[in-house]
């Protein structure tokens, strides 16, 4: 397993919302999914992405219903709420900042 | 935002269901347990690898846990929880800091709030600070309130510095009509009286400026009191008549009961009149109150004052010649009304304060004590994972809980000492309307009790969170002397305790030294066994010769009531009623090369043998010198002193005015103390009771009757009464007092304060000696084992109380010389509420040593005794 690359603070959230954006999904599906997309960059902790989740829902961010998986099992899925677009939206804008300023300081110094 | 808020608060109100994290945490295993299979793992190993990298279950639910809102609060009420339930195993520690503290912040909290309602809380008029007292002064005398004559008030009513000024008189008059004839207290104002107070009446209005004509004045304005008491709260009272001093008057308004001014017992306003040709220069009477206009200073109004004085001296050459070094003094109004309980309040509050910050002390020493207990507690908790804040958090709400416990004792134990007290009397303050325990009260014990709290309680809680697992572990509760660094806390914090107490203990002993001053002033009269007693003739049914007639038959009756050995009147008792007085010109002395001023005490011939007074020199006044016109007066030795320096004052004349008769001294008597203990005596005129005044103005209608009896004084008064019923059934008697409680009363400002102290100073004591006590005895209990290896070395049991009793030495020294160096520094505040005692007393410091040294060392002897009780085989082996 190659070695999981440290998450900038904050990030996690918006990987979330981010991955939520799709469709509802279980936690587990959520830490597989940043995990493929990242190609095996990303590997989410249980540890770090189940407070995350609780966080993200007592924000009104996100909201969770239990219903069945895919495999029939009772599981709690997790939603975006409006908020949560809203909230979505302004983190990948903060993002995009963020990005560009960084890029523009390697490319300069 | 909002909507954040709101789902917050859903879930604070709601919590989720422990089950349902634990399924979803299950779901995530299994779903990775079952990657792991399809990945070829056997079941079981699946099942571990899932395991591994899930990581500890326990700690990701604790996580999630910590997510909730609310979190925190949910920490801490699980902190008070486990903090009741400790205290509750700890009965005496608890009660031993609750008591201490309460009565440390009850004190405080007493003394705190009536420092509010004296010098803090604002006077119930509007614009209170910017309203001003008037008077004149007199340097050459001393004098610093003299209050005003028609003229000169005339002119300064004019100042531009004022908005208005207004002049008023206070007196009695007597209220008849419907129910028994009622005494009341009656103050009389001009036009601007009312608007520059400001308040407006309840009922009614007050004044016009038309009703300050004469002819158009019988109109009267009611307190609230009044309103309440004789008139059942009538609304419909205004515009009725009620009979005052005999004329019918009508009631023109109510005034809220926030206004007692210029008093607090006033119960009725009327209207004060003055001819604007008023030339009476010489009857001071008028009593002056005006309102600063907001653009003025105090300085810029002082300064045109006295410029208005020196067109006023220039208007009256002739009054004003002798009067070289009068001026004029403003007072603002509450200045004036808290007078000289300014300084005993601030110092009691100070010593108040002393006394919290011993008990403070001795809570801090139990604390740390405690800490020192808990250490294993502490180290098991700290092993099993809490936090080193966690650990301070518990302690600190331990601690914040003992002092809140203690403020709410401490506040109901204010509550009763502030009920028990006479306050208002001791203290002398006019406007006193007790003393409720308001907000700025509550807040204020509040803010004590949290700052005490974090303040002595934090540094035992981080003390107590410091401790080394291991080491403590290790040591396992042996502690020998070579604990320095706690040691030397302790001994720090009981240094201080004697300190503070040293400080409080001078205090209370000059307050003590300077009352029994006080009450060794040899009064120059015998207060023993003599009742007086009040009354008013009102003038519409007395004139000058029937007030003569009731006064004498009054006289003659009571003289023949069985127990009574004299009877007089007078028009003021010493100690008691405001004095008059009265200038006067000397035979043969140019007039108005000097003010000669005396009280004007006008009484009957017995009153000398009543009051016990000593005849120095020439005769007493009899009947005989008043027929048919007075002829003879009587003076006091200061007088005699004063104005025929080393000559025979008998046979010398003096007259009031220049143009009444002239009058003979025919007798010499001792001082008295007029005017209370701590004040000197001034010059004396006594003036027979008759219904020709030779030009003395004073009020003749106004005097108590002074009856000395054989027994017991109070026995005679029902029949006194009676008496004074078959005279004239519609007479109101007041202040019915023995000399005694008159005496005592007077010296009230000088025992409150001296009761106070001493009571504080005592608690202190007790505190400070609990709190050596306690150091004491735990540093004996944690040396046992030294003491063991000392006394099975050979140390002598003398050698171990030596040792121990040789700590409380060094204490003593130590906090005894701090306590002299601050009570040192800290007693001049108290000067000027001494009596013939300097601030610097050694004689009091020196006391105050002793004491505390005996004390100190009675308090160390007792955990000294039982050190050198200790079994050294026992203590070597319990090891």
């Amino acid at each position: 397993m190659p070695p999981s690359t440290d998450l900038l603070q904050g990030t996690l959230d918006l990987l979330i919302l981010k991955t939520l954006e799709l469709e509802p999904m279980h936690g587990w599906g959520i830490a597989n999914r940043i995990q493929q997309v990242s190609k095996d960059a990303l590997q989410i902790g249980q540890g770090s992405l189940y407070p995350a989740l609780h966080r993200l829902e007592y924000k009104g961010w996100i909201k969770a219903e239990w219903a069945s998986s895919e495999n029939n099992r009772r599981a709690k899925f997790y939603s975006l709420t409006r908020a949560g677009k809203k909230q979505l939206e302004a983190e990948l804008s903060n993002w995009d900042r963020l990005n560009t300023a960084i890029r523009l300081v390697l490319e300069q110094v | 935002m909002l909507r954040e808020f709101l789902t917050r608060l859903r879930f604070f109100v709601s919590r989720k269901r422990p089950v349902d994290l634990d399924d979803e945490l299950q779901f995530h295993l299994d779903q990775s347990t079952q990657a792991n299979i399809a990945a070829g793992m056997t079941p079981e190993e699946a099942r571990r690898q899932a395991g591994i990298a899930f990581g500890g279950v326990e700690r990701t639910r604790e996580q999630c846990h910590e997510q909730r809102p609310g979190q925190l609060l949910d920490a801490a009420l699980q902190d008070v929880r486990y903090a009741l339930r400790w205290l509750g195993r700890n009965p005496i520690f608890t009660l031993a800091v609750i008591t201490t503290l309460a009565l440390g912040i009850g004190a405080t909290t007493a003394v705190f709030s009536v420092v509010d309602s004296v010098l803090l809380r604002p006077l119930p008029y509007p614009n209170s600070e910017r309203i001003v007292r008037i008077w004149n002064t007199f340097s050459p005398r001393g004098m610093t309130e003299i209050p005003l004559s028609e003229p000169e008030f005339l002119e300064y009513r004019q100042s531009q510095s004022f908005a208005q000024v207004a002049g008023f008189s206070l007196g009695t008059v007597t209220l008849t009509g419907t129910g028994d004839p009622l005494r009341l207290v009656a103050s009389w104002g001009t036009s601007e009286f009312f608007s520059v107070l400001g308040t407006q009446p309840i009922l009614g209005r007050v004044f016009s400026s038309q009703e300050q004509q004469a002819g158009h004045n019988h109109v009267v304005v009611l307190s609230y009191k009044l309103w309440q008491n004789r008139f059942g709260s009538d609304p419909e009272i205004v515009g009725s008549l009620v009979h005052v001093n005999g004329d019918s008057s009508v009631v023109v308004g109510v005034m809220p009961s926030s206004f007692r001014f210029p008093s607090e017992d006033v119960d009725v306003w009327q209207p004060l009149l003055i001819s604007l040709a008023s030339s009476n220069l010489g009857n001071h009477y008028l009593n002056l109150v005006g309102d600063l206009k907001p653009e003025a200073t105090l300085d810029q109004a002082r300064a045109e004052m006295s410029t208005i004085l020196v067109r006023v001296e220039q208007k009256y050459p002739s009054y004003y010649s002798g009067a070289a070094g009068i001026g004029v003094g403003l007072v603002p109004l509450r200045e004036q009304m808290t007078g000289n309980a300014r300084p005993t309040l601030l110092v009691l509050m100070g010593a108040v304060g002393f006394m919290l910050l011993i008990a403070c002390t001795n809570v801090s020493n139990l604390l740390l004590a405690k800490a020192e207990d808990r250490k294993k507690e502490i180290a098991t908790r700290t092993a099993l994972g809490a936090s080193r804040w966690r650990i301070v958090r518990q302690v600190l709400i331990e601690n914040l809980l003992l002092f809140l416990a203690s403020g709410a004792m401490g506040l109901l134990l204010a509550f009763f000492c502030l009920k028990m007290l006479p306050l208002g009397e001791s203290l002398n303050v006019a406007q006193f309307g007790g003393v409720p325990l308001n907000l700025r009260v509550l807040a204020f014990a509040a803010i004590v009790c949290l700052l005490t709290g974090l303040l002595f309680g934090l540094v035992p809680a981080l003390k107590a969170s410091h401790s080394d697992f291991n080491d403590t572990l290790k040591t396992s509760g042996r502690n020998s002397m070579g604990n320095r660094h706690g040691a030397r806390n302790r001994s720090l914090l009981v240094v201080s305790e004697i300190a503070f107490s040293l400080v409080l203990l001078a205090g209370a002993g000059l307050m003590i030294g300077s009352l029994v001053h006080l009450l060794g002033v040899n009064l120059g009269f015998d207060p023993k066994n003599v009742i007086t007693m009040r009354m008013s003739l009102p003038e519409a049914r007395y004139p000058l010769s029937r007030t003569a007639t009731f006064y004498k038959a009054l006289q003659d009756q009571v003289r023949s009531l069985p127990g009574v050995e004299a009877v007089a009147i007078a028009n003021q008792v010493p100690m008691s009623d405001a004095t008059a007085n009265t200038s006067f010109e000397v035979e043969g002395r140019l007039a108005g090369t000097d003010i000669n001023v005396a009280d004007s005490q006008i009484i009957s011939p017995d009153y000398f043998r009543a009051m016990g007074i000593l005849l120095l020199r020439g005769r007493f006044l009899s009947e005989a010198d008043t027929t048919p016109a007075p002829t003879s007066v009587m003076v006091n030795q200061t007088l005699a002193h004063k104005i025929w320096p080393g000559k025979n004052p008998i046979g010398k004349r003096i007259r009031f005015r220049s143009d009444a008769p002239w009058l003979s001294v025919i007798g010499v008597v001792t001082d008295i103390k007029n005017h209370g203990s701590n004040v000197a005596t001034k010059p004396e005129v006594y003036f027979l009771h008759t219904d020709q005044p030779s030009g003395l103005w004073a009020d003749f209608r106004s005097m108590t009757l002074i009856v000395r009896t054989a027994a017991e004084p109070q026995q005679t008064v029902g029949a006194i009464r009676g008496e004074l019923k078959n005279l004239d059934p519609n007479l109101p008697i007041y202040k019915v007092l023995t000399l005694d409680q008159i005496v005592s009363a007077s010296v009230s400002q000088t025992r409150f304060p001296a009761l106070v102290l001493s009571v504080f100073a005592g608690l202190a004591l007790l505190l400070a000696a609990v709190g050596v006590y306690g150091v004491l005895a735990y540093t004996v209990e944690q040396s046992r084992h030294e003491i063991g290896v000392r006394m099975a070395l050979g140390a002598p049991r003398a050698q171990i109380l030596r040792l121990f009793l040789g700590q409380g030495v060094k204490w003593a020294m130590l906090g005894g010389g701090a306590g002299l160096l601050a009570a040192l520094t800290l007693v001049r505040f108290m000067r000027s509420m001494l009596f013939e005692v300097v601030p610097y007393d050694p004689k009091t410091f020196a006391c105050g040593a002793a004491m505390l040294t005996i004390v100190v060392l009675t308090a160390c002897y007792l955990p000294a005794l039982r050190a050198t009780r200790i079994d050294p085989m026992a203590a070597v082996r319990s090891e």
